[in-house]
């Protein structure tokens, strides 16, 4: 599902080169669960934009699910995003002037797929937010909103699911609930799920973890 | 392709106040463009409509030759009417003599006169075209009885329909009031109210005399199918010869159509002024607007959007905003000309009846939504570097540089410029006035060039400067720290305010010049059509009442004649009067020596009156090619005269004191019948007496009021001004609204500012103090700016074209001053009003960042 082979990821910042990520190499088979840890500003959520094609590795080569995101254009990025990708984040990212429904159905219509609302309404169920459904993100609490982004990252079916910190901004007895949702989706739908966190027990429930340490990958190792 | 995404999503609450400005700078632009187009497509209209009545005729010969003395008494036309029974006679064609003068009308028993325009028709006229007179009389039978005046007439001589009227030596009674003459607007300025009265009855009056500056008119009816401008070239030639001019319907009034192109023209241009600084607005507008969507852009991108859907959203999100400004703007801009008819009045006969047309309002709003569109494709093109990466780091929203700061503004500035130039040089060329549209994009270009200069510098200077003040060193802090999106502020709001200060400026001045020198300087009346056995009696009966300076009383032997060239081809080009009409009618005079505020450029002045010599007006001279040594010849009344060119003089003509264009040494004009022509300063108190004096003794002699005319091209002007005031308003409207941008978009960013000054330890009033003392910082630059262009418009216009001293008034420009940074500080604090008064907490909970 995923290979990186040799990846770096430097910036010039102010005229000096950082190295964020430096000769990163793993491999994902699909249908796995990997957590990613690491001390706050290793470069995990870098490691997770370079999966997602949103940055580009400096050096290395990046393959996710048989596509080389080496090279391409930002349309054919958008267009592997569509197809493959599905995100959940620390901060949830709805689009605010969006209702919860329409949030869930945006993948779909941009992909131009038919019978997005029914889907989309569908997919609502199943995080139990079906009664929620015409609320704007504004209207809704965190955990809700997660809930809603959760929905939206599986709507399409994405072979493999990115998450930063999920629970991140969630107290304990809604990060447990959000924690289920995302396990059941993921085997409910086959995905694999590349999950970033700082939470122990969490990580426990990963088949492995990796753990990235100023950029550099210290090698799987059991988790928790 | 298709877009399933919901059309607001581009629309947070945060924006939604940049989508107002959007609309309301396309608003603006298009209902001054549109209002613009729709006045000029009216007046064209009108004119053409119109152009047959307003010859009230299909052709018309006219010429001001002499009457021949075996002629008088029967007062025809003749010379005109004879080459027209020559050249022109068909059976299907009527032809109806006229004559035109002006003469003095007075009320019998009293001081009360007054210069009227006579025209003396015959009992066909018009023969296009109705007179309306007011009440239920025909045209015919009034003229029967008496005659037939203006109502303006009757007011300012305090008469009424049945009342009678002294004409020359003969009294009227006045049978009807005329209400519409259609050929009225042959000229732009009249010299008094219209009187009309039958060809026949002139005569008795005994106002045509020799040298009297009668013009002799035919109006020709042609028969069906009949193309008056083919017969008119084809009689070309022949015309020229005889002196007479050929006036067909579409080239009736050229100075009337050639000063309503200009004032459209000038208009457009003005209004394409308002669309560059609209421009601005609305492309800072747009980048505020996309930049507080970056984060719902970044998660599209994120979820897939690809290029193409993500310009069919921002163009759909900018339809969105302004299809209903832009609807109500073309429409209310058509509406326009039927709402402010006193900007187009005097310009178009009264009869003229405007319709909105709704094509034009369509049209225009169409191109509001293509330059809407155009103005988002900048800051589309910017927001392709807010990327989905941003998602992944949760500070990266704290961005808040200015829409249009940097490099950013200097693109815009140069393109929308291009765009307004590039449109300016099309109407200039398109309405035939490639020169005035050349003249107007150096003008602009050398606007913004100033403008960004002197941003450029003050910013520079306050750089440099200390002020020890705290709060002034904490908003000049703000407004450094912001400058780079304040320099698109400052030039659109100097060039908005400069252009109505110049509007202001020039107005005044020309007030000042045109009235206030008026006593001192400029005589109070033009005597015309002295002859010579009343001369004596004319300066005895003047020199009570002549004001006690040198030269109150000036008086010129005067004779009209026609300028001849014959080795040249003579082009009489009726367009453009600063091509010298070679064919054209002076009026000549001689001097011993050479008269007050005129001087010498070229030559000598005439030593020997008996020696045949010319001098010639150096402009003149130079739109004829003429100069010193070359031979001057003139036919008068058929005789022609010769002398040879020995000086050039320079003409001071805004003293508007009598002043010519040739005059001879006095051998020159020995034998030619001669008439004076006098000038007369007195003080104002005394002009009534000076007039009820003469014309009321030599009934001849034709008074023409300084006051009057000056009135009337002051009249003119003001409506000129008034148009380019109101759409100054405008640039200056759009100027604000770019200001209103810029307040907005950092908006968050001042309540942070502010807020944080509170925490420690500012007062409210001190942080609301900041802010003004910023805003007012921002207003001072501006107006002084605005000053600065105004005064250079001013000057140049002043100097360059009117050939004057500029006059500063600075009580004038004080007054702009003040108003213009009042009017800018007060629209940015109040704008901001509301930063400043948030809670200290909301700071502390993050809940401002
Ligand atoms: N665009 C950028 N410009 C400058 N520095 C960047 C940029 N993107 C990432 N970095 C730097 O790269 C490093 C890794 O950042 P990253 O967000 O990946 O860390 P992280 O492991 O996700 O941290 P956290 O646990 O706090 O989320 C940080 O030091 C960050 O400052
Ligand atoms: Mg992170």
């Amino acid at each position: 599902m995923i290979h990186l082979d040799q990846v770096s990821f430097s910036l010039i910042h102010s005229g000096q080169k950082l190295s964020i990520l430096k000769n990163i190499s793993l491999s994902v088979a699909k249908g796995e669960v990997v957590g990613l840890l690491g001390p706050s500003g290793s470069g995990k959520s870098t490691l997770l934009a370079l999966l997602a094609g949103v940055e580009q590795a400096t050096a290395g080569v990046v393959q996710v699910n048989g596509v080389r995101l080496n090279g391409l254009s930002s349309d054919q990025l958008a267009h592997f995003r569509r197809q493959h990708l599905g995100v959940v984040f620390q901060e949830f990212h709805l689009v605010p002037t969006l209702t919860a429904w329409e949030n869930v159905a945006l993948p779909l219509d941009l992909a131009g797929l038919p019978g997005s609302r029914q889907r989309a309404m569908a997919m609502l169920e199943q995080v139990g937010l079906a009664h929620r459904a015409n609320h704007r993100p504004t209207e809704l609490s965190g955990g809700e909103q997660q809930r809603v982004a959760i929905a939206r990252a599986f709507v399409g079916c994405p072979p493999l699911i990115l998450a930063d910190e999920p629970t991140g901004n969630l107290d304990q007895n809604t990060s447990q609930h959000i924690i289920d949702l995302l396990f059941s989706c993921v085997a409910a739908w086959g995905s694999t799920l590349f999950l970033v966190t700082h939470d122990p027990q969490l990580a426990r429930r990963a088949d492995r973890c990796l753990h990235l340490v100023d950029g550099c990958l210290e090698g799987s190792q059991p988790c928790g | 392709m298709r877009i399933a995404i919901p059309h607001g999503t581009l629309a947070a609450s945060a924006a939604r106040l940049n989508s107002r400005f959007f609309a309301a700078a396309i608003f603006l632009c298009v209902l001054l463009l549109v209002g613009v187009a729709a006045s000029a497509l009216f007046l064209r209209q009108a004119m053409e409509a119109n152009a047959r009545q307003l010859l009230a005729a299909d052709l018309r010969l006219q010429a001001a030759l002499p009457i021949a003395p075996e002629v008088r008494a029967g007062l025809l036309p003749d010379a005109v009417l004879r080459f027209a029974r020559q050249h022109l006679d068909g059976a299907e064609r009527l032809f109806s003599p006229g004559l035109e003068f002006s003469a003095m009308a007075r009320v019998e028993g009293t001081a009360r006169s007054l210069l009227v325009e006579v025209k003396a028709v015959a009992a066909d006229y018009p023969l296009r075209g109705r007179v309306q007179l007011e009440g239920d009389i025909t045209l015919s039978a009034a003229l029967a009885d008496g005659v037939v005046v203006e109502k303006s007439l009757l007011n300012r001589l305090g008469l009424r329909v049945g009342d009678v009227l002294q004409l020359g030596e003969r009294s009227f009674a006045i049978t009807a009031a005329l209400a519409y003459e259609p050929d009225r607007i042959t000229h732009l300025f009249s010299l008094g109210p219209r009187l009309l009265i039958a060809l026949d009855r002139v005569a008795s009056t005994g106002l045509i005399q020799a040298g009297s500056r009668v013009t002799q008119v035919v109006s020709i009816r042609l028969g069906e199918g009949e193309e008056a401008a083919a017969l008119a070239r084809s009689i070309q030639a022949q015309a020229k010869e005889a002196g007479i001019q050929t006036r067909t319907p579409e080239q009736s009034q050229p100075s009337v159509r050639r000063f309503i192109r200009r004032f459209v023209l000038f208009l457009a241009l003005t209004a394409l002024l308002t669309l560059l600084v609209g421009g601005m607005a609305m492309t800072g507008a747009m980048a505020a607007f996309l930049r507080e969507s970056r984060r719902t852009i970044a998660i599209l991108k994120l979820l897939g959007a690809n290029t193409g859907q993500m310009v069919l959203l921002v163009m759909w999100s900018t339809l969105r905003m302004v299809w209903a400004a832009s609807l109500a703007a073309g429409v209310l801009g058509v509406m326009l000309p039927g709402l402010l008819p006193r900007l187009l009045e005097g310009l178009v006969p009264a009869e003229a009846h405007y319709q909105p047309s709704v094509g034009l309002a369509l049209a225009g709003s169409g191109l509001g939504i293509v330059f809407s569109l155009l103005c988002a494709a900048g800051p589309l093109w910017w927001s392709r570097s807010i990327t989905p990466a941003q998602l992944f780091r949760s500070s990266a929203w704290g961005d808040e540089r200015e829409p249009l700061g940097g490099r950013k503004g200097v693109w815009l500035g140069l393109l929308l410029s291009a765009v307004t130039l590039c449109a300016a040089l099309a109407i200039g060329v398109w309405s035939g006035e490639a020169h005035f549209g050349l003249l107007f994009v150096g003008g602009v270009v050398g606007l913004l060039l100033l403008a960004w200069a002197m941003v450029r510098l003050s910013l520079w200077g306050m750089r440099c400067w200390r002020p020890r003040r705290h709060a002034w060193q904490l908003a000049m802090h703000a407004l450094l720290r912001r400058g780079e999106g304040y320099e698109t502020v400052m030039i659109s709001l100097g060039i908005g305010l400069g252009l109505v200060a110049a509007v202001l400026f020039l107005e005044d001045n020309l007030n000042q010049q045109l009235l206030n020198r008026m006593p001192q300087r400029m005589p109070s009346y033009f005597f015309i059509d002295i002859q010579p056995d009343q001369l004596a009696q004319f300066q005895s009966l003047a020199a009570p009442f002549v004001a006690s300076q040198p030269d109150a009383m000036r008086i010129f032997p005067t004779v009209r004649g026609r300028l001849l060239q014959e080795d040249q081809p003579v082009a009489a080009d009726e367009e453009r009067p600063q091509a010298w009409r070679k064919s054209r009618e002076y009026v000549l005079t001689y001097t011993d020596n050479i008269p007050v505020g005129n001087r010498l450029v070229a030559g000598q002045w005439w030593a020997d009156p008996t020696v045949r010599e010319a001098s010639v007006e150096v402009e003149m001279a130079k739109g004829l090619g003429l100069g010193i040594g070359d031979l001057l010849s003139f036919s008068i009344q058929g005789v022609t005269i010769t002398a040879r060119i020995t000086s050039l003089r320079a003409v001071r003509w805004s003293d508007l004191g009598l002043n010519f264009f040739v005059i001879f040494s006095p051998a020159v004009l020995q034998d030619v019948p001669l008439s004076y022509l006098a000038s007369v300063v007195t003080s104002p108190d005394q002009e009534e007496a000076l007039l009820a004096a003469i014309s009321g003794r030599l009934h001849n002699v034709s008074a023409i009021a300084t006051r009057v005319v000056l009135e009337r091209v002051q009249g003119l002007l003001q409506q000129v001004a008034q148009s380019v005031r109101l759409l100054g308003g405008g640039a200056v409207v759009a100027g604000l609204l770019v200001l209103g941008v810029s307040v907005a978009a950092s908006r968050r960013r001042r309540a942070h500012e502010m807020t944080l000054y509170r925490l420690l330890g500012a007062s409210r009033w001190e942080v609301a103090r900041i802010a003004a003392v910023e805003f007012m910082l921002l207003g001072l630059l501006s107006a002084a700016m605005a000053l600065l262009i105004g005064q250079a418009v001013t000057a140049l216009a002043v100097e360059g074209l009117l050939n004057d001293v500029w006059g500063f008034n600075a009580g004038l420009a004080a007054a702009a001053f003040v108003g213009g940074t009042a009017v800018i500080a007060l629209t940015g604090w109040v704008g901001s009003y509301r930063e400043m008064g948030r809670p200290v907490m909301a700071l502390l909970r993050g809940k401002i960042s």
